[in-house]
């Protein structure tokens, strides 16, 4: 079964990890297993508009990891791509767009008050949301140990062991 | 030393070149671990 | 109004709109978000980080010890200019990894999540609270010490109105402390420290010069025991001058915090190089001017004041008057990052947690804000009429800190079965005799430095209260072995994993399991 999604582009192929994994460790033989796509949800809020430190387009956005329900930061303004994929890759979302929201909001206070120092919140207004996937590449890697297993940021390169 | 009595100058004048060094220790210790992040920035920047 | 006093509100305004400028235009392209993508080089950086820990004291406190003590005074300046690179050595990688695991957002949250304990969580905040703001309060007497100078008025106006203005930019909103005017006041603070300095040697004929004269005057000062050779053998007061600063840095909720905040090894690194070298020319400096002020303005009245005076007598009045609107433009910048660090202490682990589980944002910032004013009128009655030395205050605030949570945040991640009955013990045990040995001023007695007796207890209280507690439970220790590292992976795939990446990590590899096993 499958169905249409918006996601990243997958910006490092499969070959392209197993090439950059292979040079940092050229003991080890990779080979990538699957791709599986882990759900966020993209919210940008504009910053209000009298505030007189922030030009008028003043936007802070951050995603909300749908599983652990946890809030980051980001830089720049994400491009999503419609894509068809296999039900069986993508992994289902624990967290509601009620519950994402709200903590998107206190995520965004928090961080406001630690990074710019200010007491005054200024207010904040949504402007976008949309539910989105991150591609992951599964990589298995096999030595004389044993072996292991990364999940590799298809968008970013960066990766994390399983 | 620097009109010091011997005591003195043996106690506080290494001490910058110690930490110097260990700055230095530091920063090689460091500058081994970060192969990856920079193989992914020459790919942003598209020298790659 | 005096000029030196235009010359100040004109810095601020300066200030002001190179701050407003560099946030402006940072906000303008339209693909870069506000709080994200704020990427400033590491020079930038460390002196950004230099800014904001250069505080009060150095400018005060540094100089009037070695005014009254001579060369003994360094052994304070040894530590200091190495601490930040112990403390990012120590407890670096580590602590972020195990921040990272346990999700922990503020410095005491991670020590609540890390033993486990709410007590833990209850007494940290209570004495970071209060030592916070006692490294606060001695901010506030510098500023009225600076703002005295700087515009003539008597101490107790000019303390009230250093600490308005300190409060008010708290409050309403600290928009000049962007980073790039931090960077700013760094450039102007060493510059100008050092150039008093330079302009000090030349007159002296160098440190040689200098180191004769003062022999001259009374070879003690040139000792490593103190003026008359006061210490002298004590070497209990030594380590402990020398470890508080050097190793103390790691009980500092918020110096810690940034451990668990660094996303990047990448600019860390080239920022340890930029602070060290920084620490090496700037930290000794202001304890050098106190040397020189011995030999040249030897009847200065408030040995604190051995900074602005020098000032004011090597700069032209305009010059010397930019350099104190720097040193209380760093004042402020210090006391407020403290005071919101203090403020988010209050509010999200005591309020929050403790007393309305589902307070509103702005009601939490009403809290914080409250905190914060009484704080801040608390301190100017204190400094008013029992005005102790912004010197010994740092020393007892810093001590205190250091004594209580040094020893915890280094064991949450150097050993795996400490507890919370240890660390509860090490807090309390360490925090108090610090206090006692301060108030009782058992130094004299013992012959060992407040700091040195608080550690000893501390690492006492942390060995004993173990035996007494159970060990941690299993996601705890299994969290401990992997923040030392993942043994099954090689070193160098290891080493680069992005460790923001961990929560995902944890889910995708649940769906894996459920989903379908990976066939090799």
């Amino acid at each position: 079964m499958n169905q249409l999604i918006k996601a990243n582009r997958v910006d490092f192929n499969n070959e392209e990890i197993i090439n950059r994994l292979g040079k940092l460790e050229p003991t080890v033989n990779f080979s990538v297993k699957r791709l599986v796509y882990y759900p966020y949800y993209f919210f940008e809020y504009g910053l209000d508009k009298k505030s007189f430190i922030f030009p008028s387009n003043g936007l802070v956005a951050c995603t909300i990891d749908l599983i652990s329900g946890s809030g980051s930061l980001i830089d720049s303004e994400p491009v999503f791509e419609k894509f068809i994929v296999s039900k069986m890759d993508i992994i289902e979302d624990l967290v509601d767009t009620e519950k994402a929201e709200k903590e998107a909001q206190h995520f965004i206070f928090r961080t406001i008050s630690l990074k710019m120092k200010i007491f005054k919140m200024p207010n904040i207004n949504l402007t976008r949301q949309e539910l989105f996937y991150r591609p992951y590449w599964i990589v298995q890697g096999n030595d004389k140990k044993g072996t292991f297993t990364l999940a590799v940021d298809g968008k970013s390169g960066k990766y994390h062991s399983l | 030393m620097f009109n010091l009595p011997m005591e003195t100058a043996w106690a506080f004048l290494p001490w910058p070149i110690l930490w110097l060094g260990l700055a230095l220790y530091m920063y090689f210790k460091l500058k081994k671990e970060d192969h990856w992040e920079d193989t992914i920035v020459k790919k942003e920047k598209g020298e790659d | 109004m005096s000029s030196d006093a235009i010359v100040f509100i004109i810095y601020l305004l300066a200030l002001l709109f190179v701050g407003l400028y560099f946030s402006r235009k940072a906000s303008k392209s339209a693909d870069q978000y506000l709080l994200g993508g704020r990427n400033v080089g590491p020079a930038v950086t460390a002196l950004t980080m230099q800014s904001t820990s250069m505080s009060g004291y150095m400018f005060m406190g540094g100089p009037a010890l070695a005014f009254q003590q001579g060369w003994y005074a360094l052994w304070y300046a040894l530590g200091d200019a190495g601490g930040a690179i112990v403390n990012l050595s120590v407890l670096g990688k580590r602590m972020r990894r195990m921040s990272e695991i346990l999700g922990a957002l503020s410095p005491i949250e991670y020590l609540e999540k890390r033993y486990e304990s709410g007590a833990v969580r209850i007494i940290g905040s209570v004495i970071s609270i209060i030592f916070l703001f006692a490294y606060v309060f001695a901010q506030f007497i510098a500023s009225g010490k600076a703002l005295e100078s700087l515009t003539g008025l008597p101490y107790t106006w000019a303390l009230i109105i250093g600490v308005g203005v300190i409060i008010a930019y708290t409050v309403t909103g600290g928009y000049l402390a962007v980073v790039w005017t931090d960077f700013i006041q760094g450039i102007i603070m060493v510059v100008g420290v050092v150039g008093i300095a330079i302009l000090g040697f030349s007159k002296l004929g160098g440190l040689s010069g200098l180191n004769e004269r003062l022999g001259q005057m009374d070879a003690s000062y040139l000792s490593i025991w103190g003026k008359d050779l006061a210490y002298i053998g004590q070497w209990g007061v030594v380590l402990g001058a020398v470890l508080i600063y050097s190793i103390g840095y790691m009980g500092l909720p918020h110096v810690v915090v940034r451990h668990m905040s660094m996303k990047s090894t990448k600019t860390v690194k080239s920022a340890i190089m930029y602070a060290a070298t920084w620490n090496q020319l700037f930290v000794f400096a202001p304890y050098l001017l106190g040397l020189m002020a011995i030999v040249l303005i030897p009847n200065l009245s408030d040995p604190e004041m051995v900074i602005p005076t020098l000032a004011y007598e090597f700069f032209p009045g305009i010059m010397a008057a930019i350099l104190l609107s720097a040193v209380m433009a760093a004042i402020m910048s210090t006391s407020d990052s403290i005071l919101m660090q203090t403020g988010t202490i209050l509010s999200r682990d005591i309020y929050q947690r403790f007393i309305d589980k589902n307070a509103s944002q702005n009601k939490m910032v009403l809290v914080s804000r409250l905190c914060i004013l009484a704080a801040g009128v608390i301190g100017v009655i204190v400094a008013i009429y029992q005005p102790p030395s912004v010197f010994t205050l740092v020393i007892f605030a810093f001590g205190v800190l250091g004594n209580s949570f040094m020893v915890p945040y280094i064991t949450s991640v150097y050993s795996k079965k400490s507890n919370s009955i240890g660390v509860l013990c090490a807090m309390i045990g360490g925090g108090t005799t610090n206090i006692l040995w301060t108030s009782m001023d058992l130094q004299t007695i013992t012959a060992i430095h407040p700091f040195l007796a608080g550690l000893v207890i501390s690492i006492l209280g942390m060995v004993i209260g173990n035996k007494f507690g159970s060990a941690p439970s299993q996601p705890i220790q299994d969290a401990f072995e992997k923040s030392k590292g993942d043994r099954r992976i090689p070193r160098s795939i290891d080493k680069n994993i992005s460790r923001d990446l961990s929560p995902e990590a944890r889910n995708i590899s649940k769906f894996i399991q459920a989903n379908q096993p990976i066939k090799g």
